[in-house]
């Protein structure tokens, strides 16, 4: 009886055994299955994209030509569109956008000549529901739009997508639009993923008629924080003097958020002089040791008068060893050697720090 | 035997429509052997080709420029050869024919490198083109050019580095016209061509005519 028992134990525990094979079996053919299947997508998609590239090369190749003879004034531009069919004009684009990257004055208006019969092709894509179409449309229109149509990237800087909101920024200031600045600094709140630097990068390329707007930003307390720092930097890069007398006012004002008026101090700072000197010296007894460190760089650069520079040796006993080594190195920039060569001359840390200043600066 | 004088590089310049005028059945015959003897050892030597042709094209027939030699098929072996040393001799008495003159384009990029070779060529420059910084030097150490176009971002050596090549005499002629294509937003690297005594520094992206007129000031020169 015992013998019976173990003996049908023994059969259930091999067909479970089995049951369990199977079901690992199954499973593995599944992966295996599943494994093969997205290599064959994989292979199907870059055999398209391969024969996607052979294809626009094929066309590329017999509008060239023409296109050469174009850029040499020996055939007519606005007639080149009609060497392609009308689903290849997209490619056709492409080529004419490819060309246009590497040229410039004369020729880059010969490609937009070529371009303008087809160009509501890439109007048409700004509408696309793909970002990257709607982006592709954006590059086609920027580059070989004329004014009446880079206006209409305007609503794109609303753009579901940032990264498409950004590059209609891009494309606008690259046309130099200076008119559509106020909508571009209306969207920076949709960049913040962008620093200021490379918005401030993007604002100068608007070029020195964006002067007004960005002055009128800076001074905005309505604005947001980074599209005013953005804005004064730009004011910097642009080296604004008008830029400078406003950085003179905001810093004036009280309640002024902190990274406003670092980036305001900056702009006094390059683009400032001995009238702006009196702000500066101001901000250098601010509690913020940012404020004070970019004011002691500010007043080294705009103040010519002695008092400011024992002002300025003074901050490099500052409790904050930031504002002691801007101090240190706008005595430097400043060309007030001798005060510094003597402080170097001594012991403690003011000495060690005028010694790396001047270290830093060759003169050691 | 030098190189196959059919080649487009041996024929550009002088007449390619000629050399296609000999035949491929000519070339079977014992007269076609000497033609094409003739051509390779006359292209390798001068660098220049006489023309000598089974038939006598009629667009040509008017125009037969000094050292061409027309041979008659069915005809005699010794007068081909006769007419070939006659013809020979008439080539090295004539002028030599004043070539296009020659520039050397390094240009990395496939689209800007079509676009100014066209420019040129148009200008009356035979361009030789190189996409990397090894072959250009190459080319340079081989001469005859009046003028090299140079992208500072070469693959293998660079711009800079060439030009360095050229005026330290490593590289052809040292007072040879460099221009030196770069882009805008880095004064280093224009200050650093000038230092080098570049010729000229062209911005990207660059004006095709504006291009043009740089380029055809600096070869004015030799042109004279």
């Amino acid at each position: 009886m015992t013998l019976a028992v173990l003996h049908l134990a023994v059969l259930d525990l091999a067909v479970l055994d089995l049951a369990v094979l199977d079901l690992a079996v199954l499973v593995m053919a599944l992966f295996v299955a599943l494994a093969l299947g997205l290599a064959l997508v994989a292979l199907g998609l870059h055999v398209h994209a391969v024969w996607t590239d052979a294809r626009r090369a094929r066309r590329w190749a017999r509008w060239e030509p023409a296109l050469l003879d174009a850029l040499q004034d020996d055939r007519d531009p606005a007639s080149l569109y009609l060497l392609a069919r009308p689903r290849e004009r997209t490619d056709f684009l492409r080529l004419l956008v490819a060309y246009a990257l590497r040229l410039d004055g004369d020729s880059r208006e010969t490609l937009r000549h070529a371009a303008a019969p087809v160009l509501g092709e890439g109007l048409r894509l700004l509408a696309h529901r793909r970002p990257d179409q709607r982006a592709f449309g954006i590059h086609l229109v920027g580059v070989l739009g004329t004014e009446r149509d880079r206006a209409r990237l305007v609503p794109l800087l609303a753009d579901r997508s940032p990264g498409v909101a950004m590059l209609a920024a891009r494309a606008l200031a690259h046309a130099h639009m200076a008119q559509t600045l106020p909508h571009v600094l209306d969207a920076t709140e949709r960049f913040q993923s962008w620093d200021v630097a490379s918005l401030a990068s993007m604002l100068v390329q608007f070029g020195l008629d964006a002067i007004p707007w960005l002055l009128g930003a800076l001074t905005d307390a309505g604005r947001s924080e980074t599209a005013r720092c953005a804005s004064a930097e730009a004011l910097r890069r642009l080296g604004s003097v008008r830029g400078a007398d406003a950085a003179d006012a905001l810093l004036g004002q009280p309640d002024i958020p902190r990274e406003v008026a670092a980036a305001a101090l900056r702009l006094l700072r390059d683009a400032g002089g001995p009238a702006h000197a009196a702000i500066a010296r101001a901000c250098c007894d601010d509690p913020d040791e940012v404020i004070r460190m970019h004011a002691v760089s500010a007043l080294a650069a705009v103040s010519l008068r002695p008092e400011d520079a024992a002002r300025i040796e003074y901050a490099l006993s500052d409790p904050s060893p930031w504002v002691a080594r801007r101090a240190a190195r706008g005595l430097v920039e400043s060309g007030r050697l001798p005060s510094l060569l003597a402080l170097a001359e001594g012991d403690g840390d003011r000495a060690l720090l005028a010694r790396q200043a001047l270290a830093e600066a060759g003169r050691a | 035997v030098g190189p196959d004088p059919s080649s487009p590089d041996l024929a550009g310049g002088h007449g390619p429509a000629r050399t296609e005028a000999a035949a491929p059945e000519a070339q079977q015959s014992g007269e076609a052997w000497i033609v094409r003897r003739f051509q390779q050892a006359e292209a390798r030597l001068f660098g220049r080709r006489t023309g000598a042709h089974r038939t006598p094209p009629r667009a040509h027939q008017s125009a037969a420029p000094a050292g061409s030699a027309w041979i008659s098929r069915p005809g005699p072996a010794a007068e081909a050869e006769s007419r070939i040393v006659r013809a020979f001799r008439l080539a090295m008495q004539a002028p030599a024919a004043a070539g296009p003159l020659r520039a050397l384009l390094a240009e990395s990029d496939a689209i800007s490198a079509r676009v100014l070779r066209h420019r040129l060529e148009r200008d009356g420059l035979a361009v030789s083109e190189c996409a990397d910084g090894d072959a250009a030097l190459e080319a340079l150490r081989g001469g005859g050019f009046a003028v090299a176009l140079l992208d500072v971002r070469l693959g293998g050596l660079n711009g800079f580095e060439l030009l360095r090549a050229v005026r330290d005499g490593e590289a052809g002629a040292p007072d040879l016209p460099v221009v030196l294509f770069c882009w805008p937003g880095n004064d280093a690297v224009v200050v650093r061509a000038f230092a080098m005594q570049a010729s000229d520094v062209i911005h990207r992206p660059f004006s095709l005519a504006e291009a043009s007129a740089r380029i055809r000031r600096l070869v004015a020169p030799a042109r004279r």
